[in-house]
């Protein structure tokens, strides 16, 4: 008879430095005001983009938060700009969040380096992205869909960059999220790669209640973990899986059906 | 065109929808010559698999003519005439580079659904639920073939339709039960069920060198099939007590290698078979592993048991004490297809076997609706359908 026991933790060196560049991101300011609001880069448009993605595809686990998250939206709309930025404000009450992603690819770490280094190349994973400008060496801007025809812009820094290896980064100022993040790649015996992804921010919450908060914790991670298997997808097989589009016996409720079902 | 599509339980409608075209860059579209009702497309009829939806398009085994390819394409061009996989690859992840094909990571659109049922998601399958991907199916005029350059295997025009038609599944089915469990010159493999896998699986045993093939049935011309084209001894599990009557024809050893080829809707007899359709029905088991633990109290020692058979979901009261004690070896999963297809289309060319030796129903599709209620009554004699679009 034999015990077996789990090495949880993998306690690489690795991780350890992704721990230390996480840390450096930490924003000097912990209780932002209007100006320098942030969410991890990607944090941010991963929740955004969950409005139009939850009412439109869905995930089956979601749709009651999805619902939840159209009706702010409803209200927020007149006054998108003075409403959503107070909501995003009112952070000092939550607790923050913390996503921790892992992934395996079969493509060399330098290659999924250099495309997620690649402004052009993100909008293909990252859905909700609309486009990523390069303001610099280290500083990006991302501009986030939002439901309604509108658009979330956030300044990204690069707090740290070790080519084919790391990257971290934070929201600095004239964002509206606070937010930071670490992606790592590393080599693996078999050649493939291995992807960590590490985000943290601080979910809205205050005035808007329990709920919303809950939402903004359980929603991205979902977003999140399709996003980079879309990465994946793309890195190895040159496509994201889909079947938007193919045919079917019509029936009027089957819009509706699929979209308890289907993600892409 | 028109398609076979799922609207229910027991309910397939031959419909009008709109054809299929080129979504990614690695789509080709095929015109159907030639589809076939899988034993598992009635575990769809009859409503036992989960995350189907009212329209959806059925069939998963069909071969025909490359209509249109996607930029990106390079194998297949138009005209082009192939049989393709019934799962699908991407042909560059880990798995599908150590011929994994059905376990391919980047193939199933709905992965995190498939993540929630089993830890990790298959491939995505054509026209097989949506936990599967929710792909369109080739019981249709077109069909969408997604990574067209790793699955579609172009076929010669030496060959008929119907020769090529069941590498798209059973033949390569039949086939890798054989081939995982690795038998050796002299070993004596049972079959339980057999259906169109079943009979494949007994062909190929012979292929890969059993001395002696034991099948299992109650179908009286499935039995005659399997005794009469496949050249095993059979046993009817109605007339014949199956535990022992193996243990006699193995010298008291019983099959080293047990192959059970009928899935989660297996037949038996007594109490036990109440138990496992009561329990169906209330959904607190999906499958009726009837004989799966019979396979499993059959096995010699240190034997093999492989399942081609489809199970979806729980089955409960499993003899996992006597597979335990016995020291069994299991095997199962969907087919790697891919894998098969050469080194099979070589056997076809060779003469070393017709594939078609098993078609009873030479339909179109407009008999599709009515042919799965005979196929899964086993009305009129029916072992294989196929359907001409
Ligand atoms: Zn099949
Ligand atoms: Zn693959």
């Amino acid at each position: 008879m034999v015990q077996t026991s789990t090495n949880h933790a993998q306690h690489t060196p690795m991780i350890e430095e992704e721990e230390r560049a996480l840390e450096r991101t930490a924003s000097p300011d912990t209780e932002p005001g209007l100006q320098e609001l942030g969410w991890p880069a990607i944090g941010v448009g991963t929740a955004m983009a969950t409005w139009a993605i939850a009412r439109q595809h869905g995930l089956k686990q979601i749709l009651f938060a999805a619902a939840g998250a159209g009706l702010i939206y409803t209200g927020l709309k007149p006054g998108f700009d003075k409403g959503f930025k107070r909501l995003l404000a009112n952070t000092a009450a939550t607790e923050p969040v913390e996503i921790d992603i892992t992934t395996t690819i079969a493509r060399p770490a330098s290659e999924l380096y250099h495309m997620w280094r690649d402004p052009e190349q993100i909008p293909r994973f990252f859905r909700h992205i609309k486009r990523v400008e390069h303001l610099g060496e280290r500083l990006t801007r991302w501009v986030a869909k939002v439901p309604g025809d509108m658009e979330l812009c956030w300044n990204a820094e690069i707090t740290e960059d070790k080519q084919d290896e790391l990257i971290a980064w934070r929201s600095i100022e004239g964002s509206e999220l606070v937010s930071s993040g670490v992606v790592s790649f590393f080599n693996l015996d078999d050649g493939q790669t291995r992807v960590h992804l590490r985000l943290r921010y601080q979910p809205p919450g205050g005035e808007f209640g329990a709920a919303i908060e809950r939402f903004f914790k359980a929603i991205p991670e979902q977003i999140l973990r399709e996003e980079l298997r879309a990465f994946k997808q793309l890195a190895e097989a040159g496509e994201v899986a889909t079947v938007r589009g193919q045919p079917y016996g019509g029936t009027q409720n089957r819009e509706q059906g699929l979209s308890m079902l289907t993600n892409r | 065109m028109r398609a076979l599509c799922w609207f229910g339980k027991e309910d397939v409608r031959l419909q009008e929808v709109p054809d299929p075209t080129i979504i990614n860059p690695h789509d080709a579209i095929i015109e159907v010559n030639l589809t076939a009702i899988c034993g598992s497309d009635l575990h769809l009829y009859d409503g036992y698999i989960p995350t189907m939806e009212s329209g959806d398009i059925l069939g998963h085994e069909f071969m025909g003519k490359v209509v249109e390819v996607g930029p990106e394409v390079q194998n297949l061009k138009v005209g082009d005439r192939v049989v393709v996989p019934f799962p699908i690859a991407c042909g560059h992840c880990h798995h599908c580079h150590t011929d994994e094909f059905a376990l391919c990571d980047n193939s199933n659109p709905n992965a995190w659904m498939a993540e929630r049922s089993f830890g990790h998601s298959p491939a995505g399958i054509f026209g097989y639920s949506h936990l599967y991907g929710g792909y369109a199916g080739g019981q249709a005029e077109y069909v969408r073939v997604p990574f067209a350059d790793v699955g579609p295997i172009k076929v010669p025009d030496t060959l008929s339709d119907e020769d090529v038609l069941f590498l798209s599944d059973i033949f390569p089915t039949g086939y890798q039960a054989v081939d995982v469990a690795n038998i050796q010159p002299g070993s004596t493999v049972a079959v339980w069920g057999c259906g169109p896998v079943g009979l494949f699986a007994i062909k190929s045993a012979y292929m890969l060198g059993a001395e002696k093939v034991i099948a299992i049935d109650h179908v009286p011309e499935r039995l005659a099939m399997a005794r009469h084209q496949a050249g095993a001894e059979v046993l009817n599990f109605t007339d014949d007590p199956i535990l022992e009557a193996l243990k006699e024809m193995t010298d008291g050893r019983g099959p080293q290698t047990c192959i059970e080829a009928v899935g989660m809707e297996a037949h038996g007899t007594g109490l036990m078979d109440y138990y496992d359709k009561a329990k169906q029905t209330l959904r607190l088991e999906t499958g009726r592993p009837h004989a799966l633990r019979e396979a499993i109290m059959a096995c010699a020692k240190g034997g093999t048991l492989v399942v081609p058979g489809v199970f979806g979901g729980i089955i409960d009261k499993l003899p996992i004490g006597a597979a335990f004690s016995k020291g069994l070896t299991f095997k199962m999963g969907q087919t790697h297809v891919h894998r098969y297809l050469k080194p099979l289309l070589a056997r076809i060319e060779k003469n070393e076997i017709d594939p078609s030796f098993l078609i009873t129903h030479r339909l179109t599709l407009e008999d599709g609706p009515e042919a799965y209620k005979t196929f899964r009554d086993k009305q009129d004699e029916c072992v294989k359908v196929v359907m001409r679009p």
